[in-house]
Parts: structure tokens; C-alpha cells; sequence
């Protein structure tokens, strides 16, 4: 731990011990970090005057709802504890990730909306949806004039998810402030995720529930503070330090027993609960400042070689599917004979257990090897 | 080509060979072939407009899987196939549920069904199908 975070973490521990052990506060990679480190980390500009009151206002409506005994018909239907981590024993969120030394926590949070909500409409967990957040930031946000020092929200970026595509990690790699020169490459429009329905969950605490159990994760911005650096474990609360900058990260749940969000943060497993924590609801702005997210997220790639594990027809022209292992429904293309072809192709291939790649534009096979 | 009357299957069980004679080479196609196609195509852009049903069972073992219920048919094996010279006039015949014709709402649609049928019966799997209150089988899935 570097001398200036000790003098913080003194005053942390007194803090926690005052308030009943609210949390957990430990060392880690980001506490042992400069200041001006840990700040570069924090990617979301601070509201203005006129907008830090409107996000108190929102906030204090939402710890005083908490209190009420009587909760909407909409918050009442829905599950006490979600968590995308663990629906019925299986995982939808992809790893945790380290934005490293850039203000790009934007592009991570919206990114990991992006492969829940893609791995969770289709409940294929294990579908192969690694995107790239260098294209988001240092793409997109970089054409609007994002830097790793300015930071963005989450409403644009996820609006360039819709309307322009991210690519996968694959084309462009991550890597802070884009130190090893990547670039997006020509045909990236052939490997790309495309997202659909976005909508804005802002200072709708039952929404925001229900959409992470519709459709996955929703981003969450909040401000930090010194102490946010150090949490551990348990459900944090602010209770001292100065306000250190904006960030956003991925909520991926929620529990009311506990009456906390479940965030997933792009700072490295080190951080908080193997990269995941907990905040309570109504704190720092997380859940009333800017909760984005989509409903849907096509994709346009290859699948890696799987097989195919079902078929179905309705006597429809055109109507041929199949479900291919870890990916789940692809509608076979082409038109008449062609789409004919390529279903006895894949039938045959299901016949045979054998392995399938399978051009998928948006969800509709154009093209498939079948061995 | 002139439509043949749609004759059904007159086995009851499936032995031996084919009650009629088997279907013809592959041909060029006729001005009435094509013509049949062009309304078949036009019958499938109709069908287009209020969009061809999307799959929503999932295969089983896999995350979110849903039995069958209902009036849905399963369980049963495919037995048997059944296919005339008549266009979009094959059948199916399950272990205990017997011949079930499979839908045709164009020609492309018949074809995929019969190739989901042929598979089911290839493979030995049990189908899962929904039909219409004339019996005719209007989904088909194969694991």
C-alpha cells in the first residue's frame, strides 16, 4: 500500500468499526496505486450543479421507497435475489476485466450489457461472445472525442452499439490507452455484435429489476469515494473520504434481503469480490444517474465448430432451424432450394454428430461447412 | 403436370414396399411446374407478412429446456414415411399416434418437413409435434 492510501485506510477501518462493520475494506491493486493512478481508473465526468441535485432528489426518493411497506404490483412480481451469475446454477456473465491506466469504464460497463443480455436472451451461457471494448472506446468514443482522460456515459455508447455494431475482441484487442497500436480492421462489419431496444432504466429501481431478469445487465454510474477503492466484501455503503470521480460499471443483479445492486467493475480480480460487489441501493447515484441498457443483441460471426442438437420445420416456406450446441437457434438462410440444401446439410451433420461452422448474419445461417 | 388426387397411406403398419409406385427422376421444370412454384411463392410471401413461427422449445439438457406439454405429441418414435406423386403430400407414422400428414404451406416448407421426418426416423429420436385440429403436423422438432 502506498504511504498516502495507508493514511486513507486508517481512516477507513475507523469508519467501518464505528458504523458495525457495514463491509469489508481491504488492500488491493488499485489501493496500492498512485492517487493519480486510482483517478485515471474513473471514467464517467461528475454531474454538473444542476444535475447533482436532480440526482440527489432521485436518490433520496429511492432510499425513502425502501422504506415503505408496501411495494408496486410490478417490484411485488418480481424475485426477492437475482443474480445473472447464478440463474438455476449457471453463469451469464463473462470474466472480469481490467480497464488498467484509462478512463474507459464506459466502454467495460456497456460491453458486459452487451455479452449478458446476448448470453442470457438465448440462455446459451456459454455462448462465444468476447467483444471489443478498445473498438467502443477508442473507435467510437474516440470519433465523438472520448479519451482515456474525458471519459463518456453510457447512453452514447450504447447508442453506437445500436446503430453502428462493436466488433470482437479478436479484431481489436484491448489494451490501455490502445498502447499496442491496434486499429479496427477492413470487413469488421463481418464480425460484429449489433444491438436492439435501448432503453433507459434511470431512477426505476423496479424496472431496473425486472429488466435484468428479462434480459441481462444494466449499466450503473456512480460517484466515488476514497473508501470505494478498498472494499472487499459486503454491501458498500460510502462512509468516509473525499470524492474521488465518476465511474460505471455492469450491475448484474440485485438482492433485497440485503437491499444491494451486484455490480461487475473492469478493475481486475484484486478488486472487491473476485472483480464483483455489492452497493446499496440508493447510494452514490448507482441507481438513479444513468442505468442503461438493450433488449436484444444480434450477432454476425462464424460459430466455432459445434454440432447440431435440434431441428424444426412448420411446413412454412423458409422455415428451417437448428440448434446449434452453445449457441442456440440459428434459422437457416437461403430461399427454396437453397435454404433446402443447406438444411439437409445440417440435418446430416446432426445425423452424424459431427462438427458445424456456421455462417450466422444476425441470427439466419448464409453459409455452413458441415464434416 | 396434372395434380394427382391426394391419396393417403393405406398401410396400417409399415412393412414391405411402397403401395404406389415410387416418385420420378429429377426432371427439368414444366411451365406448370413453375407456375405451381410462383404460387407457391406467392403463398409464402403471404405467410411472410404475418412471419413463419420461430422455434421456443430448446433441446433437452440445455439451459431453459421446456417439456413438452400440452397438446403436444412426444415420446413417440417415427415408424414410417410416406410420400405420393402428389406435391406437399408426405406423412409421418408415430408408435402409437399413427399416420399424421406433415404441413405444406409451400413446397419448400413440405421439403423441410419431410427432411426433419426422414432425420427423426434415421436417427430413431422421438419427435416433438404440434398439430392442427385436422391432425395435420404443423411443428416438428427433433432432438
Amino acid at each position: 500500500m502506498t504511504e498516502d492510501f495507508s493514511h486513507e485506510m486508517a481512516a477507513i477501518t475507523r469508519a467501518l468499526d464505528d458504523a458495525g462493520h457495514p463491509w469489508v475494506a481491504a488492500e488491493n491493486a488499485i489501493t496500492r496505486m498512485s492517487a493519480e493512478d486510482r483517478a485515471k481508473r474513473l471514467g464517467v465526468p461528475l454531474p454538473d450543479p444542476a444535475t447533482r441535485a436532480q440526482l440527489d432528489q432521485r436518490a433520496a426518493r429511492v432510499r425513502s421507497d425502501l422504506t415503505r411497506a408496501v411495494r408496486s404490483a410490478a417490484e411485488a412480481a418480481l424475485p426477492a435475489a437475482f443474480d445473472l451469475n447464478d440463474v438455476g446454477g449457471v453463469s451469464y456473465v463473462a470474466g472480469v476485466r481490467d480497464q488498467g491506466s484509462c478512463g474507459s469504464c464506459v466502454a467495460f460497463g456497456s460491453v458486459a450489457v452487451l455479452e449478458g443480455t446476448a448470453r442470457y436472451t438465448r440462455r446459451t451461457p456459454s455462448l462465444d461472445v468476447d467483444l471489443s471494448e478498445a473498438h467502443l472506446f477508442y473507435g467510437w468514443g474516440a470519433s465523438v472525442g472520448r479519451t482515456c482522460d474525458s471519459g463518456w456515459l453510457p447512453t452514447p455508447a450504447l447508442t453506437f452499439c445500436c446503430d453502428r455494431g462493436v466488433t470482437y475482441e479478436s479484431e481489436w484487442a484491448y489494451t490501455p490507452g490502445n498502447s499496442s497500436g491496434g486499429s479496427l480492421p477492413a470487413g469488421w462489419e463481418q464480425h460484429r455484435a449489433k444491438a436492439t431496444g435501448l432503453v433507459d432504466r434511470t431512477s426505476d429501481v423496479a424496472a431496473i429489476k425486472a429488466h435484468l431478469t428479462q434480459y441481462g445487465p444494466v449499466t450503473g454510474c456512480f460517484v466515488v469515494y476514497t473508501d470505494f477503492f478498498s472494499y472487499s466484501s459486503g454491501v458498500y455503503e460510502y462512509q468516509t473520504g473525499r470524492e474521488e470521480g465518476g465511474h460505471c460499471v455492469a450491475i448484474v443483479g440485485y438482492d433485497d434481503t440485503q437491499q444491494a445492486w451486484i455490480i461487475k467493475n473492469s478493475w481486475g480480480t484484486s478488486w472487491g469480490m473476485s472483480g464483483f460487489g455489492l452497493i446499496k441501493y440508493g447510494q452514490c447515484y448507482i441507481d438513479t444517474w444513468s442505468n442503461v441498457a438493450v433488449t436484444s443483441v444480434a450477432l454476425r460471426t462464424w460459430t466455432d465448430p459445434r454440432k447440431v442438437i435440434g431441428a424444426y420445420s412448420t411446413g412454412h416456406d423458409n422455415n428451417g432451424w437448428v440448434y446449434v450446441q452453445d449457441v442456440g437457434w440459428l434459422h437457416v438462410g437461403g430461399s427454396g432450394v437453397s435454404h433446402v440444401a443447406m438444411f439437409a446439410d445440417l440435418l446430416t451433420a446432426k445425423e452424424k454428430a459431427a462438427y458445424v461452422n456456421a455462417y450466422s448474419d444476425d441470427g439466419t445461417i448464409t453459409q455452413a461447412y458441415c464434416f | 403436370m396434372a395434380r394427382t388426387n391426394r391419396s393417403t397411406p393405406t398401410l396400417d403398419r409399415p412393412t414391405g414396399t411402397p403401395a404406389s409406385p415410387v416418385g420420378r427422376e429429377p426432371h427439368p421444370l414444366t411451365g406448370a411446374e413453375l407456375a405451381l412454384i410462383e404460387e407457391t411463392a406467392a403463398n409464402g410471401a403471404a405467410a411472410a407478412e404475418s412471419g413463419p413461427p420461430a422455434p421456443t422449445l430448446t433441446p433437452p439438457g440445455t439451459v431453459g429446456s421446456t417439456p413438452a406439454a400440452g397438446v403436444w405429441v412426444s415420446g413417440q418414435k417415427v415408424t414410417a414415411l410416406w410420400a405420393d406423386a402428389a406435391p406437399r403430400n408426405a406423412w409421418l407414422h408415430l408408435e402409437a399416434a399413427g399416420w399424421k400428414k406433415l404441413a405444406g404451406l409451400g413446397d419448400t416448407g413440405s421439403t423441410a418437413m419431410s427432411l426433419v421426418a426422414a432425420h427423426a426416423r434415421a436417427t430413431g429420436a422421438a419427435p416433438v409435434l404440434d398439430e392442427d385440429p385436422a391432425g395435420t403436423v404443423v411443428t416438428l422438432y427433433v432432438w
